[in-house]
């Protein structure tokens, strides 16, 4: 991926490529997929005959009646009824075939099942947030084996669309509506073991945005790691809650490359769409509303509220994070950003005891109360127009 | 029945009696001003030209330097995605994505409304459409001289757009991207909405033109399958034009005033869009491959020396295409929340445009069975456009159908797809129809060895760039991506290797023909045999096409042409002049079969 | 008026109804192009090339209708509570404005079959004037709205508690608008005689040309007197507000579609940070903007009366430029006929505009009862 254009010369494994070449990637790895792959080998398999057909016929036609010495045009009939009807009426049939075929795959695509395990879906630019029904928000998605799930979703911006290729399945999300898909995923990702509970997040399927969102729309990726039965209930009660004993800068580092700031915020000190966080923290800005410290404050409200204060030589393009972002997470991001200037190094806490624990964590009976009254918006309930159909 | 001793019969009719021979007389041609012009009155007489045919070079220089706009920016994608980082076009990777964007965005706009949608029609059918019809221009002269000046009104909107700060949409406008980026949007759809009345002025001239000016003789089934063809087309761009102008007068009302039609974040509905944009841009395709599909329809019989077979089929389905074309727009939004009804009914409709394009592409094979196939140029790419639309033809059989195309939907195999369709078809059509009629249009010959080798480059480099698409898009490989994953590397290499093989190709082509203007052999009336009626005027012909008005015969009888060696091209013998049953100025018979 | 024989005067050649001409052998008529085998050929043509352009006319605004069609099917609502802004008497008189003209235009045309220049003068004047008065109708219409803060929805600023229902406007539009009508009337005057001085003094065309500007910009002021006397006055508001106020407040019930009001919301919050902070570590605020993700200057993302409104202006603004083209067109052939270009054997032309014109009326015909007579 990094290589110079020479060392990763298409040459030498052509041969072994092409020998190992397979329309897909990953297959069976959902209930559907199968459905669909068979469908595409059979018009597969009818476009290949028919190619064979008219092109055999043309090379045929070509070596058998070139133009040479000796050799003129016979006249044969101007037209053929019968003929002309004949292959209209034909492949006729053949192209109703793969529509019924196309149609019954679509629904079952389209239908999901009614005890389907629900997962909403922000999409905003560039970036992804699966909100689980207990409240907590992940960039990757993460589903267990052998379960219909269900993706209700929404964008904050622009067009986006959600693609799984292992799965067969995409959706547009669309701002101002909400739309669905569904699948059940019936197999592991090939990297995966799927026995750890801290899920490490290597692996899993790819997920990709397919509708084109602007700067960052090819690295609006992320991860479907299908958990093995059982492991998924603890995975998301464990996600909810932080270890005490982990530093807030690195829990920090890691939101800043899963949710989305990396994508405009470097750490290097260069100048992408926003600022750098290198060594910025605690320094004077000038900002849209006059010079600001870089402090908590204005960070905090940065996140929720971007287009408050924009620092000079940016533009107002980013998404507000109201709502996508818990209070600890800002905490854990807040603390990165500090971390990036190195006169802060000596006040930085090692962990989220020392750092006076986790926001909003204190007790378990409090997490569980958040995540009750957490973000999880209710179709039905809102006023999406009326062409979504988020009962079906 | 053609027989060798048919053709020398006829040889040595006309060496008995040269008079039997039909060669048109020879006029100034409209390329030259008469002698003692002045530089700035030549130009002039360019540039507020009434002649259908000078606007139609006009045309062909204008869309030959879009085409170069626009495969520059093709190799910017193509080079781009040699790996899968976005470093190539700029300093850092945001940098590298946002040009990315930005040449994609402008290969699509250039490619789809400055070169392909002009490129048969407005080129090539103005300067033959009068011609073939038998007419002495096209309908509304100064109409057609408002289209031309209203393209390049337009190509300057795109210059402009190219030169300030881009545009990042992607060359479909879908708001509300379009309405919150901060490129030059506002001068890219005033462009494009010029570009569209210039369609549509090009469009209401052919129809009208093939409606009230054929000569007499020249009945609907006279025609040559070109004039069906265009006329089909015709018709398609002025019903279907102006809904994609209201489209883009309310785009930029949402961008500049903020009117909540399409803007989620004003009550409005983005999906709107989507369906006003494509009501036009489906069409659209066939407007594209409605004339290519004519040229075709030419160039086989011409070089097969047969009949066209299936002629009322062929015509038929041209006009069923066109009318089928707008009823499938939905099939573009399978995926965007369109409900499941929609999608059923469009898919469906999708299918029946299918059955059309068949009859086609059978009939053309049925025309080539028996014939006399000679490999000049022309033929060579209407046997490429034969290989390369029959693949881009089928592929559209797994987007039709619905749960296919949910995976396949905004991937490489739908890049592929249209590559194949608009590409392989239309302009290797295009070509084709640039070489046949080049001796016409310019009065001389290219060469032919040099040619064929272009047409060789064109077709392998055209299948590595595109097909290795269609896998990268099966294996999930979404499209507009600046990077892309490890795993598809290998295929995007290939393609981009492919695409240095088609430039070769197509710059020896263009060159071929750029040289023959300046060393090329002078062309005969009829190189290539043809019956139609532009080949019975002179080459390049005059100001008023026909300084005799022609026979009106038929358009796919070749019979009575032979290839004379005193003229270096073919010439029609007048059968049975002696017997007195053939009087001049009326429409020959045809020969029975 | 005086000169009306001289005019006829260069009438050289009877020409006839029957079917004599169509032969391309005799005469050569001045306005026959070359590339045509006959008048009969060229008319055609023309008559063909303008219903394919009217037909192209007919799709551009279908697009419009398309978008009030899905937007009025999915909000009934908001149609029917949002046209009360609409004044039905001024759009009654429109309507019989332009069925005025459009008869008057048919007239014309008639005319022209059977030589009469100076009725297809008339009546095409006639027409000219209906249309400027149309326009001086719409002037009124949409200063008053822009006055109230009514506008498409980007610049929608109207404000219920504000306004009350149906006051009369005193904004700027307002104010401006005497001196508007002193000068469309005075320079309109102006022009007209001009335009009679001109044609007396033997300058024929231009005569009738400046002539029909000068009464279209005269039409226009009067048009504006004429609207602004059927506009109800402040007493008869209230009684109208009395009858049915209550659905007419339904429609503007505790939407925020001020962008004024977001954007000093939006300042204030900015200001002062900790007035921020509480409010987002408060439970129920978080909660509230999880449910409707916040977006920065939030707008109203609900379809309402300003996009009703954004539908009005394009619509009427689009059909409103047509009306400006065909003033145009009609101008055009006012002068050609005070050329005396037409004639029996010529007046496509006079046909082709007449036809224009039609159509321009029948897409008020749709949008009269669309957007002034929902119920």
């Amino acid at each position: 991926m990094h290589g110079s254009m020479f060392e990763t010369s298409p040459l030498l494994p052509l041969a072994s490529r092409l020998f190992e070449f397979s329309w897909f990637r990953d297959s069976g790895a959902d209930k559907q997929a199968a459905q669909v792959d068979w469908l595409f080998y059979a018009i597969l398999w009818i476009c290949v005959a028919f190619f064979v057909l008219i092109i055999g016929a043309m090379v045929a036609f070509v070596a058998r009646y070139y133009a040479r010495p000796g050799h003129n045009a016979e006249h044969t009939p101007h037209h053929n009824n019968t003929l002309e009807a004949a292959w209209s009426i034909f492949p006729g049939f053949i192209v109703l075939w793969i529509f019924g075929a196309g149609f019954i795959g679509y629904l079952d695509l389209r239908n999901p099942p009614e005890n389907a395990y629900e997962i909403q879906v922000i999409a905003k630019k560039w970036n992804w947030s699966f909100v689980y029904p207990n409240g907590h928000i992940d960039a990757d998605l993460h589903v267990p084996i052998d379960t219909p799930v269900k993706l209700v979703m929404s964008s904050d911006d622009v067009l986006h669309s959600l693609y799984i290729p292992a799965f067969r399945v995409k959706m547009d999300c669309v701002p101002g509506r909400y739309s669905t898909l569904w699948f059940e995923a019936s197999k592991l990702a090939p990297e995966d073991d799927g026995d750890d509970v801290n899920w490490t997040d290597e692996g899993g399927f790819d997920l990709f945005c397919t509708e084109y969102c602007g700067q960052g729309h090819s690295s609006m990726m992320a991860k479907v790691i299908v958990h093995p039965s059982g492991t998924f209930g603890p995975w998301l009660e464990k996600a909810m809650v932080w270890p005490e004993d982990e530093s807030p800068a690195a829990r920090g580092e890691s939101l800043y490359k899963k949710r989305g700031c990396s994508q405009c915020h470097s750490v290097d000190g260069t100048s992408g769409t926003g600022p750098s966080f290198k060594g910025t923290y605690g320094t004077q800005q000038l900002t849209s509303a006059g010079e600001i410290k870089i402090d908590e404050n204005y960070l905090r409200e940065s996140i929720l509220n971007p287009m408050a204060k924009i620092r000079d030589g940016y533009k107002g393009v980013m998404p507000s994070y109201q709502g996508q972002l818990k209070d600890n997470e800002i905490a854990a991001l807040i603390w990165f950003h500090k971390s990036l200037n190195p006169e802060n190094a000596g006040t930085l806490p090692a962990t989220w005891t020392e750092a006076g624990g986790v926001p909003g964590q204190e007790t378990q009976g409090e997490a569980t109360s958040d995540a009750s009254t957490a973000p999880v918006p209710d179709p039905a309930a809102t006023d999406a127009p009326a062409d979504t159909d988020p009962k079906a | 029945m053609i027989s060798q001793s048919r053709e020398h019969s006829l040889l040595e009719a006309i060496a008995a009696d040269p008079s039997r021979k039909v060669t048109p007389p020879v006029g100034p041609s409209y390329l030259t001003n008469p002698p003692g012009t002045g530089f700035w009155q030549g130009v002039m007489s360019w540039v507020f030209t009434l002649d259908h045919k000078r606007i139609g070079v006009m045309y062909l220089c204008g869309i030959m330097f879009a085409f170069l706009l626009g495969g520059l920016q093709a190799g910017l994608v193509r080079f781009e995605l040699w790996d899968g980082t976005p470093n190539l076009l700029g300093q850092t990777e945001q940098q590298a994505q946002d040009a990315y964007n930005q040449a994609f965005t402008l290969h699509g706009a250039i490619m789809t409304f400055l070169f392909i949608i002009p490129s048969i029609p407005a080129a090539l059918g103005n300067i033959f459409l009068p011609m073939m019809l038998g007419a002495k221009d096209v309908a509304f002269p100064r109409m057609n001289l408002a289209s031309f000046h209203l393209w390049c009104g337009g190509a300057m909107f795109f210059v402009a757009t190219l030169l300030t700060t881009g545009l990042d949409t992607g060359w479909t406008f879908y708001t509300p991207y379009s309405t919150t980026t901060s490129t030059n949007v506002i001068l890219a759809t005033m462009g494009v909405f010029i570009l569209g009345f210039s369609s549509i002025f090009t469009g209401l001239n052919f129809v009208v033109t093939v409606n009230t000016m054929r000569p007499k003789g020249m009945t609907w089934f006279k025609m040559p399958l070109f004039l069906w063809g265009i006329y089909s087309t015709a018709i398609i761009q002025v019903l279907a034009t102006p809904v994609l102008a209201i489209t883009l007068v309310l785009l930029l009302c949402e961008r500049t005033m903020g009117i909540g039609i399409f803007d989620p974040a004003r009550g409005g509905d983005p999906v709107l869009y989507q369906h006003f944009f494509w009501f036009y841009s489906h069409p659209a395709v066939y407007i594209m491959i409605l004339p290519a599909m004519a040229i075709i329809s030419e160039v086989i019989p011409v070089f097969c020396r047969k009949h066209i077979f299936g002629y009322s089929f062929i015509a038929y389905s041209s006009v069923a295409i066109a009318l089928l074309g707008f009823l499938v727009w939905g099939h573009h939004m399978f995926t965007s929340t369109e409900s499941k009804l929609a999608a059923v009914i469009f898919s469906a409709l999708t299918f029946s445009v299918s059955i059309p394009s068949g009859i086609k592409v059978f009939n053309w094979l049925t025309t080539m069975y028996k014939g006399s196939i000679r490999l000049a140029t022309p033929m060579c790419y209407a046997l490429s456009f034969l290989f390369l639309f029959t693949i881009g033809g089928l592929t559209g059989l797994f987007l039709g159908a619905l749960a296919v195309d949910v995976h396949l939907h905004d991937t490489y195999f739908v890049v592929a797809h249209f590559h194949y369709v608009m590409m392989g078809g239309t302009l290797i059509a295009f070509l084709a129809g640039v070489h046949y009629w080049w001796p016409k249009a310019f009065g001389v010959m290219y060469n032919e060895l040099w040619a064929r080798v272009a047409c060789l480059l064109v077709f392998v480099g055209f299948n590595l760039t595109f097909f290795p698409q269609f896998i990268l898009g099966t294996q999930g490989m979404p499209r507009r991506y600046a990077g892309y994953k490890d795993e598809f590397q290998f295929f995007h290499q290939l393609s981009t290797s492919g695409f240095v093989v088609l430039g070769l190709g197509l710059f020896l082509a263009a060159g071929v023909l750029i040289a023959s203007l300046f060393n090329g052999r002078k062309a005969p009336a009829n190189p290539w045999g043809a019956a139609t009626l532009e080949w019975k005027c002179c080459s390049p012909p005059t100001h008023h096409n026909f300084i005799e008005q022609p026979w009106v015969g038929e358009p796919y009888v070749y019979d009575d042409f032979v290839f004379d060696p005193d003229e270096g091209g073919y010439v029609e013998v007048i059968p049975d002049l002696s017997r007195g049953a053939k009087p001049a100025k009326q429409p020959a018979e045809p020969t029975t079969v | 008026m005086a000169d009306a024989a001289t005019l006829e005067a260069p009438e050289t050649q009877p020409h006839h109804d029957g079917g004599d001409h169509g032969h391309d052998h005799h005469e050569h008529h001045p306005f026959h192009a070359h590339h045509f085998d006959s008048m009969d050929q060229q008319f055609e043509a023309g008559k063909l090339g303008i219903w394919l352009f009217l037909a192209q006319e007919v799709l551009f605004f279908s697009g419009l209708f398309a978008a009030y069609t899905v937007y009025r099917y999915h909000h009934p609502e908001v149609f029917v509570n949002a046209h009360t802004h609409l004044n039905v008497w001024l759009g009654t008189l429109n309507t019989i404005v332009l069925l005025a003209s459009s008869l008057a235009i048919a007239w014309g045309v008639r005319a022209a079959m059977r030589n009469d220049r100076q009725t297809i003068l008339f009546t095409h004047v006639f027409t000219l004037a209906c249309a400027a008065l149309f326009m001086g109708v719409k002037t009124v219409e949409y200063t008053h709205k822009w006055d109230e803060g009514i506008n498409v929805a980007g610049f929608y600023t109207y404000d219920e508690s504000a306004h009350g229902h149906g006051t009369p406007a005193h904004g700027a539009w307002h104010e401006r608008m005497p001196a508007i009508i002193a000068t469309t009337l005075g320079v309109g005057l102006l022009v007209s005689l001009v335009g009679v001085w001109m044609t007396s003094a033997d300058r024929v065309v231009s005569g009738w040309t400046v002539g029909s500007i000068g009464l279209s910009i005269l039409f226009i002021g009067l048009g504006i007197v004429v609207a602004k006397c059927v506009m109800p006055d402040a007493r008869q508001l209230a009684l109208m507000d009395a009858a049915h106020g209550g659905a007419h407040h339904a429609a503007h019930d505790d939407h925020g579609t001020d962008p004024h009001a977001a954007e000093s919301h939006a300042e204030t919050s900015a200001t002062e940070p900790a007035a921020v902070e509480s409010a987002a570590t408060e439970p129920a605020a978080t909660d509230a903007a999880a449910a409707e993700p916040a977006v920065a200057t939030p707008p109203d993302p609900n379809f309402g009366p300003a996009n009703f409104f954004s539908i009005y202006f394009i619509m009427t603004g689009v059909h409103a430029v047509h009306i400006i083209a065909g003033m145009i067109a009609i101008t055009w052939i006012v002068a050609r006929t005070a050329a005396n270009h037409f004639s029996s054997d010529y007046y496509g032309p006079v046909e082709y505009v007449g036809l224009y014109w039609h159509l321009v009326d029948l897409v008020w015909i749709y949008l009269f009862p669309l957007m002034y007579l929902i119920h």
